[in-house]
């Protein structure tokens, strides 16, 4: 007896003592230095990342005297928007984010997870963002964010294998036929046309969408289903279109010099072999939609401030810092971003790269993506519908229907649990 | 010495003593101990959180004042002579009202801030963020509450000041109904009063305690445990629900305290507006309110408490079964037996609560409620619905449906789901059962050159992580560039589209799970065929039996006792496999494909539909539950048979 207890103790102490330091361990992880440090999170890589960390790493050096410093942590983009919904409302997420304006809405309504900021800005603050930036990232009257970059889907072509740029759809498609005429066997026209962010571009275009600023699912109108029958045309009739297109693969077959034309998005041109003469143009005219450009929806990347954090002025002078001239430059030329300031345009590095500057035309006819909690119930139903035109040769119309239908009905379902 | 004098001369201990040493009345105090505790415990919580909105509610609607200080406030402030007015009005109104602290702020554009001093009206500055930030809330709630046509959001804010006082703003409207001010005031807290909770709960501990005691004692006719467990179940069962009941009209009596009180403040300060409006020579309107006092905190929380007490008190009573059927008491003395070996499990068991048990409970918890993004941060017993979620899903029968075009299959149906999981699992789990069982019985060969080899590649597909396999068959079944139909049209046959059609569909996910499952069978089917001994083929085929006789009589039921387990697991498991349906079909075409877990991912992390994706796990968990107790039962399975 008095053995078995002797061991037992021992044992206990041996455990004890993996446990006890571990513990110290955790607590001195406290910063002891005077002074702010406020962490950041962004799901940047390659060269997004490196010149994000430059910015913020002269911001630090030029605020070392007030003891501010910001740190920064990248998050892998899979999990980064539940992380965050996740994180924030307990407390445990970051000061500081950098995200897009499509989660705000729900972040809102679910709260404790953004702070307005729009307090601390004035109107010379309006003044120097690009039209619609700021806009994007107010949500019923509040802004919650500074808005930093901007992204949208554009015409991205190789100059060899396509010269001219089309203006109108129908030139896209002559060209995209001749070039399959030219090689057989290959594809004119490749963009992921099955998934619905690329599908809210027609619409948009035919003057159809997808919510309306109320947050009623506006999906079934004529406009939307002459939209559907414009892709099934260039996919039966013009016969220009890739078939089962993902990322990944019009990725590949751009970089082989397979297919000429690709419509997508800044995010694309980060793998894109820089060896191509790569062209960007913004998105032709559709004459079978009164002439109207082809609309994609506009992405606004903004830095947002958490509720939790220890001063959300310090926050909002980061943000300020980061939307600077000098930082929207190096976001510009080393990040290939585009940033939301109206000075770094007259800048000839910026206007004169055939990249930034063809985004940057985009924008005159891009329409932001919405940025209420509705809109979240948009992306299933409108995936099932897309599916069923483009697979099972259903009529665009019931297609449309039924999604308009499903989507009111989950619409309504939040709201009346929000009671 | 009579029995009678003796037992009178006994000491309190020894009764005690003699009390612990039958069996059945621990078994039966410790019922009612369990059940009393549980649902006190869950009672008392839920009695204090309700208490406490009542309280916020309470204390700050001793001074709330209607929203109809319309005419004052929309000219009066929007205009220059307004901006001098709001200061007096202010001032007026804190004297007849006796409030502590008012402030008024003009319209956003303005932003001036008044603070009942009665001096002139100031912009606001750097530390008044909060303040704007409540303005520009307020008026988003009422613009939210206008576009869904209800009042979701308050469109009056109550909370606590950095001071501790409660601070309530309201929206002033003007004759348009547009909002173009905030008025608020701060009051010290005002305690509604207790609800003597700690007496509710000690005395329906002793009287549970001494009741059955007694009941006991009196009636040791009380034959069989189960009749026993009954009478701890009514008795404690009474207890509970005389309780909850009392509380639960404390809490109504509380609640209708608290709303009169609220009206009696609207009234007083409506009035007082108008005296202070008259004196600056304005009359206001008395258009009806536009927010109303329930849209306060106080919304009918006697009777969701009730709700929410009855199914605790329906719980802990059955939990009271655990005590008086002798499992309580079986357990302490286990834990008093083996103290060591519980101490050396307690880690483990404490990390298997926090990952396991409570995620589990609270996902069972959320399946009663209606969680979704927008209330996810609200207080539960407001979300709670209820077995609604359940009805929902399992009360769709709506499977065809009859349109245009046909006979339609309503693909999110639950049924359709069940059934293409139900067919999914089956198909998976023969198909990969009989290819392990005929790998494993051709690697047992005697003699076979390089079975090592033919091992380590065979386990190969089960090594690699699923979604990477997931992934690549994906890209093997794309209809242009893919493997798979190039090589179909290599041997002269037509491109299927995979993800077209159901049926192809449903294909893709089987060949990828059942390469990524025969592994496992075929490595447990092997560790079995090779314990079985040799001669007993020897004598079956001295004996003239084929092969089939010699694999159907000898084979199988040594190979058994190892597959049945395997089967079960690998039943778990496809039932569940989220890989491979997520990544490599995506549930296409349009949700045809859709296995019961993918479908509640879908429902809860693209439709933020919480609590109903929380009861579709519920039930995929009660599907297996029952499937696993029955199969375990019926095959026996851990024992070897002859």
């Amino acid at each position: 007896m008095f053995r078995t207890s002797n061991k037992f103790i021992l044992r206990l102490l041996a455990l004890a003592a993996l446990v006890v330091p571990t513990l110290i361990g955790c607590g001195t992880q406290e910063s002891e230095q005077e002074g702010m440090e406020l962490v950041m999170w962004h799901a940047y890589r390659g060269g997004e990342r490196a010149a994000l960390e430059e910015v913020i790493g002269s911001f630090n050096a030029e605020n070392a005297d007030r003891g501010v410093r910001v740190r920064l942590l990248a998050v892998p983009f899979d999990a980064y928007a539940d992380k965050l919904s996740a994180a924030l409302p307990q407390g445990k997420g970051p000061d500081l984010f950098i995200f897009a304006q499509d989660r705000l809405g729900g972040w809102v309504e679910s709260g404790k997870t953004v702070e307005p900021i729009g307090f601390y800005l004035n109107p010379t603050d309006h003044q120097r963002f690009l039209p619609g930036m700021v806009d994007a990232l107010t949500y019923r009257g509040a802004v919650y964010g500074v808005p930093l970059n901007f992204k949208s889907l554009a015409l991205i072509r190789n100059a060899d294998l396509a010269p001219t740029e089309p203006q109108t759809t129908d030139e896209l498609a002559a060209a995209a036929r001749a070039f399959m005429v030219a090689r057989p066997g290959e594809f004119g026209l490749s963009f992921e046309y099955a998934n619905p962010d690329f599908q809210g571009a027609l619409f948009n275009a035919f003057g159809g969408g997808v919510v309306s600023d109320r947050g009623e699912a506006i999906l079934d109108r004529e406009q939307n289903r002459k939209a559907f029958e414009l892709l099934l045309k260039w996919r039966d009739e013009d016969k220009i279109l890739l078939p089962e297109p993902t990322g990944a693969l019009v990725l590949t077959l751009y970089n082989e010099e397979r297919t000429p034309f690709v419509i997508s998005g800044p995010w694309f041109l980060g793998e894109v072999d820089p060896a191509l003469n790569t062209i960007v143009s913004p998105l032709p005219i559709i004459p079978e939609a009164d002439g109207a450009p082809i609309r994609p929806w506009l992405l606004v990347e903004g830095v947002f401030v958490s509720e939790t954090a220890p001063s959300s002025l310090e926050a909002f002078r980061v943000a300020q810092y980061l939307t600077s001239p000098e930082a929207a430059t190096i976001f510009a030329l080393k990040g290939r971003q585009l940033p939301t300031i109206k000075a770094i345009y007259d800048d000839p590095r910026v206007m004169n790269d055939p990249i930034l500057s063809g985004f940057r035309q985009q924008l005159e006819s891009s329409a932001p993506l919405p940025n209420i909690p509705e809109m979240a119930h948009y992306w299933t139903p409108g995936t099932t519908a897309m599916t069923q035109v483009l697979r099972s040769g259903r009529p665009p119309a019931d297609a449309l229907a039924e999604a308009q239908a499903e989507m009111d009905r989950s619409i309504a379902e939040m709201r009346r649990s929000g009671q | 010495m009579t029995t009678a004098d003796a037992s009178l001369g006994q000491s309190s201990s020894s009764v005690m003593r003699s009390l612990w040493r039958d069996r059945r009345i621990v078994d039966a105090v410790l019922g009612v101990v369990i059940a009393l505790s549980v649902g006190l415990g869950v009672i008392m919580w839920t009695a204090r959180s309700a208490s406490d909105g009542l309280d916020t509610a309470a204390s700050a609607g001793s001074a709330i004042f209607k929203a109809e200080m319309a005419a004052l406030g929309g000219e009066a402030v929007q205009n220059a002579k307004g901006a001098d007015a709001v200061g007096p009005f202010a001032a007026q109104y804190k004297n007849q009202t006796g409030v502590e602290a008012l402030s008024i702020v003009s319209a956003p554009d303005r932003i001036l801030l008044a603070d009942g001093t009665g001096a002139a009206p100031r912009p606001l500055g750097v530390g008044d963020k909060d303040l704007y930030d409540r303005v520009v809330r307020l008026a988003a709630h009422a613009e939210t509450n206008e576009i869904e046509g209800q009042k979701r959001k308050p469109e009056i804010l109550i909370a606590q000041s950095d001071q501790g006082r409660y601070r309530a703003s309201a929206p002033i409207r003007s004759a348009d109904g547009d909002i173009v001010a905030m008025a608020e005031v701060e009051t010290a807290p005002v305690v509604a009063g207790g609800l003597r909770l700690l007496l509710w709960s000690s005395g329906g501990l002793v009287f549970g305690i001494a009741g059955i005691v007694f009941a006991m004692r009196q009636f040791p006719g009380l034959g069989t445990q189960k009749a026993r467990a009954g009478l701890v179940v009514v008795v404690s069962g009474l207890i509970l629900m005389v309780i909850a009941l009392g509380v639960s009209a404390q809490i109504a009596a509380k609640e209708e305290g608290v709303l009169s009180s609220l009206a009696l403040a609207q009234e007083n300060a409506f009035a007082a507006a108008e005296a202070a409006a008259a004196a600056q020579g304005v009359t206001l309107s008395k258009e009806p309110s536009a927010t109303s006092v329930r849209s306060l905190q106080a919304r009918g929380t006697a009777t969701l408490f009730r709700d929410s007490a009855l199914f605790v008190v329906a719980g802990a009573t059955l939990m009271s079964l655990f005590g008086s059927l002798g499992g309580a008491r079986r357990l302490g003395q286990t834990f008093v037996a083996h103290r060591s070996a519980y101490a050396y499990v307690a880690p483990a068991v404490l990390g298997a609560l926090l990952l396991v048990f409570f995620p589990l409970i609270y996902g069972v918890l959320m399946s009663f409620t209606d969680t979704t993004l927008f209330n996810v941060n609200t207080p539960i017993m407001e979300r709670w619905t209820g077995l609604s979620n359940y009805g929902a899903i399992l009360g769709d029968f709506d499977i065809v449906q009859r349109t245009a075009d046909g006979l339609r299959v309503d693909y999110q149906n639950f049924y359709w789901t069940v059934f293409v999981t139900l067919l999914w699992t089956v198909s998976n789990v023969v198909l990969g059962v009989t290819i392990g069982l005929g790998l494993a019985l051709v690697l047992n060969t005697p003699g076979l050159k390089g079975k090592t080899v033919y091992r380590i590649l065979l386990v190969l597909p089960w090594a690699v992580p699923n979604y990477i396999t997931a992934l690549t068959w994906r890209g093997m079944f794309h209809p242009q560039f893919g493997v798979i139909n190039q090589g179909i049209e290599l041997a002269g046959g037509e491109r299927i589209s995979w993800f077209d059609h159901f049926g192809t569909s449903f294909l893709t996910g089987l060949a990828t799970n059942v390469w990524l499952s025969f592994p496992f069978m075929m490595v447990v089917s092997l560790g079995a065929l090779q314990s079985i001994n040799r001669d007993m083929y020897e004598a079956a085929r001295l004996e003239g039996a084929s092969w089939w006789q010699q694999f159907r009589h000898i084979t199988l039921p040594s190979v058994q006792p190892a597959l049945i387990p395997s089967i079960i697991l690998s039943v778990v498991w496809t039932f569940n496999m989220f890989n491979v349906i997520y990544l490599t079909s995506a549930g296409e075409p349009a949700g045809a494909n859709e296995i019961l877990i993918t479908k509640a991912y879908k429902i809860g992390f693209e439709q933020y539909r919480y609590g109903y994706s929380a009861a579709y796990a519920v039930i995929i968990f009660m599907i297996l539950f029952v499937y696993g107790y029955f199969q375990v039962k019926a095959t026996s399975a851990t024992e070897a048979k002859g």
